[in-house]
């Protein structure tokens, strides 16, 4: 009974080697303008701005919470500029640096990548990057359909770190995987300053091919994901795991996903009857977006509801449903683009507070 | 070749080798001197010369705290850099005032700071009758006996003429004073013919013609260089005249109680009180005492040549010696302050400085005196006493001492080199120390700690009672300011065997090198390798947390005279992360290290090995043991750099309180407001922090009130508000100072909130039991203090305040009697050398924290005592004889202060179980004040004025305020302060109790049926690190139950009590770690006792019989830091008819907050 999927999977392979198609794991931008362009070397430079205008936004809101603004007025989002490079179509450096942030940690430095793609089904990454985990956290921020990803996923997928992904597709593209091992601590020169590691890995099927919300005219499509992570982190222990559909119908898009991670400090002291030292965090979001076209330009509205709740044990301020709609307009494909959201966090326990806001993004890209 | 030269000659005759000195009002803020703690403003008076500035204010009241303007408030070095120049400069002093007999001059009108013409250099001169430093010292003027002036005189009446005098290539500012009673200024005027820079012809030392008829006549001397007369020689000598030692002894009645040849003589006025002491006919009556109020500041350490940076421990010792430092000084040649850029000195033109205290950054130096022989009163009769001291300014102290060494023209000789880190780097910011070398037989390879103990050796006397170092002086390399980072120091000294050393912080330190210095010397020092921790927090989630490492180590990094920390816990160093990964430098060795986050969280302990060069790392992960949900974390008592006394930057502050656990910083700077919600954004983290502004109001006498959450405005109509619009205290009643903050509401009612409320109660002298005013002797010469001027309209008041623990709970007597014997014990030990001084202050420690652990711990008989007023007949003035200056002996009946012939031998000892008045019990005040329906919301102020670790720490202890707010740090402003009103908090250190009646909780008032039990649910809950030993449940001031809780678990009580309330009444849960282990070392132990200026007058009142009531028996004040937490009442009304107190209001009660209140 083995036998024959073995030796189609063998097939398919064998098949895949044939044809490159790169790293799942996009980046916050593609760049576009080309320096060199040849069959030997592809270089590219490029950017991303975002620029967010808060039109209101309530007394209680603070960006720190999950807010779209803290107060009214303007905020620069993002600012990112970078390179990639393919070398023979097979080897590819990204370098991006975010100009928003000098830590002293991480210094500037986004992304940096060098990946070989010996085929399809065989991707290996090596650097800083995203983690290959969350669908949300996956999917480049210069496409997201709403402004910012959901809360869950901003709190509970680790940031960029440093390490190795390995990736593939399979069945042309109808199941894929990424699997990955990374630093548990952040720090980037200074390397795993803290000790511990992260491993990850993500299992993605398609039946009818990869599903893409930026393809409105595809016919019905799904994918569906399952992806989990543990850190044996410096101190603490955290075990996550996530699962998620994308539907695509003719412009019309569902994404639905649920994500949980559970974190244990290695010395576990008594702690209150009314507490506890082991933390589970849940959240859970649906998206719906439709695209439609007026004058030729691309829009899509989008609406967003999302549950989440940052400690399990507790009932308190930590608990929200968080509601957004907005218009988005891609302006000038893929260069520019225009987005209109409104969102409001209710707290589901305590005093509500006032954190409705509105904002407008100009998003440009290169 | 010669074209150059003439070119150099030309530019050199176009330049004023030594520009000559000026002074001017300042126009624009520009010309100011400016820098962290700078106040000069336009109008104001600068004086500089080629080296440097120096500003004095103008007329009017002073912005800095004392008294008026006419002081200089400024310094700093003419910097050549573009960026420290227009009013950007790095002054670092807070008030430099002249006084004389403890007055300063009264320059608030118009003409009386001016610039006057001087034959020598640039002058601005103050002149202008005289004011108390504080109102009460006035009551010397009645209280004291002086004979110095003629029959009738005032000697109240003081002209004061203050000359700032800056000459030409001198770094130096020359004060003179001239002081006189009873001749009134005499101005020139053109008839009179005298000299242009003639300001007064009386007063004004640049004045040369004769003095007019219309002016009074009178003749200048120069007041005696200190000491002024044969050892032993003191300020109270001066001020009082001469006093027999042991103060206190030698009374006499009548001459016949004299030896032959001497006098029964008055030290006090009639009003005074008796107090009569024989004196020889050439020993000195009471006279005229000059010198200077030092407030140097939070940004400045205080450096005495020889003793070094650790100017507190002589004076602590003389006092546990039983002396007291006005009739026992410091007697040193010069005070220095050393500062990051600048350093100032301070010295007499001639003579010695005496210095009473160092009270962190306030001193008082007294360089001169004049006074009559005892067969020769009124030697000053018309006559005009002139002082003067020198001021010098430095870029380290070595700088600003060699400045007065030069005006003085003592020969110096010149130590200079670079200072290298172990890399060969040149080290910037290291300190290079000059120490005396006395030939040691370890010489010449002897440790700093073998120097100092030869040294120490050498030297002790009746002074320095444990000998004195020998640090002679200190430079810096690189200070602020110096543009070249060049390693280089320079060190000037008189010549002489030296040992130089050079260290940098707490981490790296030279062996001392034995040289002779003379001319001018060379030498370079290499610093050790040093290492570093590496530390991150995570929280459960794996998230990097902000927190705090304690470093615990054998021994401190550095000593203390070379400006080490003092730490009663080994604590060698102490680190706060904002972000959760941090680092910090240390010597190679090993340590024991703390991560923590506030009390409510786990600690990680764990022992660390340094290699030299090497980086070693700890991590972990803190998780939230007690729980607080709905409560949010606030301190309302928080001090950074905008207070005088501190010099915490405002970023570390944020940091600090993060690193705390907390969720609320309400800024209580002194007299100005902060405002830390924009920085608190700025950085990050108003997810997790709220800023809230507020002001500590600071008055000298009245005590300091705090208000919040104010409208903050920096400017109106374009100029800076004075303190941004904080309060003007100066002469202000309480009613008004309280109108003023409530005058800065925005959109929220203020809180007006009491701090360390001991000082405002005992100004007032409130009754323990009424709670009536009840006149203090004060009020007799500060009307501010009258009995009809206490006022109740503040809001909260704390329950406890930093780690002063002793202030808790009043006392009982026998719980006086045990620390007073105690000490007495100890103290006569230490002098018959049966205890050596690290014994002595060993067993000073166990002994205080034992009182202290009595203090706390109530019983039931002490808290039936104390609600039926048992010894509140009693002075309680004294615990043993030890209390009382030498001479009287502490009467076991009364417990006050009298001669051996007064005691009332007949009478009973007072029972121990009685309550000492005399000593606040901040709890016991305010269980009265509810027991008689004034409602007031106890809170907690840490009182926290360092940047990191030391004696205070940021929210400890914490208000947690029942908020029920999701997001502890995100209520707003109007919910927390409803809640804060309604009485929904707890104050804590740690612990955290859950009380309720019910279904009441804290604040709320429970109506229940007559006859009908209630059930009171108390449960407390601790970290794993800290214990809590005893609970205690009290109804109305009774302790109805209490615990003594052994449970391991951080639940350490869950008790459920069914009572029936016989009348209305209110309920409040304490919880105290008194017998297990402390909050230390997350949170410092008291590493020196208390010593202010309570305590340095305590002795002079025992001379002064009518100031006796002003005396209170020694207080402990060094302890562990005990877990505490108390709880606001919960209100029991029986009938559901309004709750009625049980006993009736105070007359300042108010109606609108008060219960029962009519009025």
């Amino acid at each position: 009974m083995w036998t024959p999927i073995l030796a189609s999977v063998l097939f398919e392979l064998l098949i895949a080697t044939a044809t490159v198609s790169g790293t799942m794991v996009e980046p916050d931008f593609a760049p576009t303008v080309a320096v060199i362009s040849s069959d030997i070397v592809d270089l590219r430079v490029g950017g991303l701005v975002q620029v967010h205008a808060a039109a209101m936004a309530g007394d209680d809101s603070l960006v720190e919470n999950g807010d779209l603004a803290t107060r009214s007025g303007f905020r620069l989002r993002r600012a990112r500029f970078g390179i990639s490079g393919w070398f023979g179509g097979q080897v590819g450096v990204f370098l991006a640096a975010n100009l928003l942030s000098a830590d002293e940690e991480v210094g500037s430095v986004s992304d940096a990548t060098l990946s070989y793609a010996f085929a399809d089904w065989f991707t290996v990454t090596a650097g800083l990057g995203k983690l290959p985990f969350s669908r949300s956290a996956l999917d480049t921020s210069r496409r997201l359909l709403s402004i910012e990803r959901p809360l869950s996923v901003r709190r509970i997928v680790p940031s960029r770190r440093l390490g190795l992904t390995v990736e593939g597709r399979l069945f042309d593209g109808r199941l894929a995987y990424l699997t990955s091992m990374r630093n548990a601590s952040e720090g980037f020169n200074l390397g795993n300053r803290f000790g511990g590691f992260l491993y990850g890995a993500r299992l993605i099927a398609s039946p009818w091919g990869m599903a893409s919300v930026d393809e409105p005219d595809a016919r019905f499509r799904i994918s569906l994901a399952v992806a989990g992570l543990y850190e044996d982190g410096p101190a603490t222990r955290t075990i996550a795991a996530t699962a998620d559909i994308l539907a695509t119908w003719y412009g019309a898009s569902l994404q639905v996903e649920a994500l949980c991670d559970r974190g244990s400090p290695e010395d576990a002291p008594d702690v209150s009857p009314e507490l506890s030292d082991t933390i589970e965090r849940c959240g859970a979001y649906t998206e719906i977006g439709y695209a439609f076209s007026v004058w030729t330009v691309p829009l899509r509205v989008v609406a967003r509801g999302e549950l989440f709740d940052d400690d399990r044990a507790v009932s308190d301020g930590g608990d929200v449903i968080l509601v957004s709609g907005g218009l988005n307009a891609d302006v000038y494909l893929p260069y520019l683009r225009a987005q209109l959201q409104y969102q409001a966090r209710l707290e589901r326990h305590g005093a509500t507070l006032e954190n409705d806001s509105l904002v407008a993004v100009l998003q440009g890209t290169f | 070749m010669h074209r150059t030269l003439l070119v150099l000659a030309l530019f050199a005759g176009c330049r004023d080798s030594t520009p000559s000195p000026r002074a001017y009002r300042i126009e624009s803020l520009d010309q100011a001197i400016g820098g962290p703690v700078a106040s000069g403003r336009v109008g104001d008076y600068l004086l500089e010369n080629d080296r440097v500035r120096l500003v004095v204010e103008q007329s009017g009241k002073s912005r800095t705290p004392l008294g008026f303007g006419g002081s200089v408030v400024d310094a700093d070095l003419v910097r050549s850099e573009e960026r420290f120049r227009r009013g950007r400069g790095l002054d670092l002093l807070g008030q430099v005032a002249p006084t004389a007999n403890l007055y300063l001059a009264r320059a608030d009108g118009p003409g009386t700071v001016v610039i006057t013409a001087s034959e020598a250099g640039a002058e601005v001169t103050a002149k202008a009758e005289g004011a108390p430093i504080q109102q009460v010292l006035a009551a010397f003027n009645l209280l004291l006996e002086r004979r110095f002036l003629g029959d009738g005189a005032d000697y109240g009446k003081i002209y004061f003429y203050d000359e700032y005098e800056l000459r030409p290539g001198e770094a130096v500012l020359r004060i003179t004073t001239t002081v006189g009673f009873d001749a009134p200024f005499c101005p020139p005027q053109p008839e009179d013919g005298c000299n242009a820079s003639c300001d007064d012809i009386l007063y004004d030392d640049d004045c040369s013609c004769d003095i007019p008829a219309r002016c009074a006549s009178a003749q200048v001397r120069s007041a005696d260089p200190l000491p002024d007369r044969p050892a032993p020689a003191g300020l109270s000598d001066v001020l009082l005249g001469d006093l027999p030692r042991p103060l206190g002894s030698g009374m006499c009645s009548s001459d016949d109680d004299c030896a032959p040849g001497a006098t029964c003589t008055a030290v006090t006025a009639a009003l005074g009180g008796d107090f009569s002491v024989c004196r020889q006919p050439q020993q000195r009556d009471a006279g005229v005492l000059i010198g200077d109020m030092l407030l140097f500041g939070g940004h400045l350490s205080p450096f005495l040549p020889e003793v070094g940076f650790d100017t507190e421990s002589d004076i602590r010792r003389l006092f546990d010696a039983g002396e007291d430092t006005l009739s026992r000084p410091l007697d040193v040649e010069l005070v220095a302050a050393s500062g990051d850029g600048v350093a100032y000195a301070y010295a007499p033109s001639d003579g010695r400085v005496f210095v009473p205290i160092f009270g962190g950054p306030f001193s008082m130096g007294a360089t001169g005196g004049a006074s009559c022989a005892n067969d020769d009163p009124r030697c000053l009769e018309r006559t005009l006493v002139r002082s003067t001291r020198l001021f010098a300014v430095g870029r380290d102290v070595s700088a600003a001492m060699a400045a007065l060494l030069e005006v003085k023209g003592e020969p110096q000789a010149v130590l200079t080199g670079t200072v290298l880190d172990d890399a060969g780097v040149p080290a910037s910011g290291a300190d290079v120390f000059l120490v005396r070398d006395r030939n040691p037989p370890c010489k010449p390879t002897c440790t700093l700690e073998e120097i100092f103990a030869a040294n120490r050796e050498q030297t002790v006397g009746p002074v320095f009672l444990g000998g004195t170092a020998g640090v002679v002086t200190h430079a810096r390399t690189d200070p602020k300011g110096d543009g070249r980072r060049d390693g280089r120091y320079r060190l000037v000294a008189p010549p002489g065997d030296y040992f130089v050393l050079a260290s940098r912080g707490d981490v790296a330190r030279t062996r001392p090198v034995p040289i002779r210095l003379e001319a001018e010397v060379k030498l370079d020092l290499r610093l050790p390798k040093t290492s570093r921790l590496s530390y991150a927090l995570f929280d459960g989630t794996g998230e990097a947390m902000p927190g705090k490492i304690t470093v615990g180590g054998h021994g401190p990094l550095r000593p203390l005279e070379l400006g080490g920390g003092r730490s009663a816990d080994d604590t060698v160093a102490v680190d706060q992360t904002g972000s959760g990964l941090g680092s910090l430098e240390l010597p190679p060795g090993a340590y024991d290290v703390v991560l923590s986050r506030g009390p409510h969280f786990s600690i990680h302990e764990e022992r660390v090995v340094l290699r030299p060069g090497e980086t070693s790392q700890v991590s972990t992960t803190l998780v939230r043991q007690v729980d607080r949900t709905g409560f949010t974390a606030a301190d309302f008592h928080v001090h950074a750099e905008h207070s005088l006394d501190s010099s915490a930057a405002l970023e570390a502050r944020v940091e600090s309180f993060l690193a705390e656990d907390m969720d609320r910083l309400s800024s209580s700077d002194h007299d100005t407001l902060t405002r830390y919600a924009p920085l608190i954004d700025s950085l990050g983290h108003a997810d997790q922090l709220t800023g809230q502004v507020g002001v500590e109001v600071s008055t000298q006498e009245l005590g300091h009130f705090i208000g919040f959450p104010l409208r903050y405005q920096e400017r109106q109509d374009g100029a800076a508000i004075p303190g941004f619009g904080a309060p003007d205290w100066r002469d202000a009643l309480p009613a008004q100072i309280f109108g003023s903050l409530r005058a800065l509401e925005d959109t929220t009612p203020i809180v007006v909130d009491v701090p360390h409320p001991y000082s405002y109660f005992d100004a007032y002298a409130i009754d323990p039991l009424t709670l009536e005013p009840s006149g203090s002797v004060i009020a007799l010469f500060n009307p501010l203090v009258n009995s009809e001027n206490f006022h109740g309209g503040f809001d909260a008041m704390e329950l406890l305040n930093a780690k002063g623990f002793d202030l808790v709970r009043r006392p009982t007597v026998g719980e006086v009697r045990f620390y007073a014997r105690g000490l007495d014990d100890l103290i006569a030990k230490r002098r018959s050398g049966e205890l050596s001084q690290v014994a002595f202050e060993r067993s000073v420690h166990a002994l205080s924290t034992e009182a202290t652990r009595r203090m706390l711990h109530r019983t039931e008989e002490e808290q039936e005592a104390a609600l039926e007023g048992d010894g509140v007949d009693l002075a309680c003035r004294c615990g043993s004889n030890g209390d009382c200056a030498a001479g009287l002996v502490c009467d076991q009946a009364t417990l006050s202060c009298v001669s051996p012939l007064e005691t009332s031998s007949t009478a009973a000892p007072a029972s121990d179980d009685a309550l000492c008045r005399s000593v606040r019990g901040v709890v016991d005040d305010w269980f009265t004040m509810l027991n008689r329906g004034v409602r007031r919301v106890g809170v907690g102020g840490s009182d926290v004025h360092s940047e990191k670790g030391g004696f205070h720490d940021a929210g400890s202890p914490r208000t947690l305020v029942e908020t029920g707010a999701t997001h502890p740090a995100q209520v707003t402003d109007a919910d927390f302060a409803e809640a804060l009103r309604a009485g929904k908090v707890v104050v804590s250190n740690g612990p955290m109790i859950h009380f309720t009646i019910d279904e009441a909780r804290l604040g709320d008032t429970l109506p229940v049926p007559a006859s009908r039990a209630v059930t009171l649910r108390v449960r407390v809950e601790r970290a794993s690190w800290y214990d809590v030993d005893r609970v205690e449940l009290y109804e109305n001031g009774a302790l109805l139950r209490s615990f003594e809780p052994r449970a391991p678990e951080v639940t350490v009580l869950d008790e459920v009590i069914q009572h029936t309330p016989a009348r209305d009444a209110w309920y409040v849960v304490i919880a105290l770690g008194l017998r297990g282990r402390s909050l230390a070392p997350v949170y410092a132990s008291a590493a020196l006792a208390r010593f202010g200026t309570l305590e340095l007058t305590q002795r002079i009142y025992d001379v002064i019989p009518r100031l006796r009531s002003l005396r209170i028996p020694r207080n402990p004040s060094l302890y562990p830091t005990f877990p505490f937490a108390i709880t606001n009442p919960i209100w029991v009304d029986v009938d559901g008819d309004g709750w009625s107190p049980p006993q009736s209001p105070p007359s300042w009660c108010v109606p609108s907050k008060d219960y029962g209140c009519s009025r």
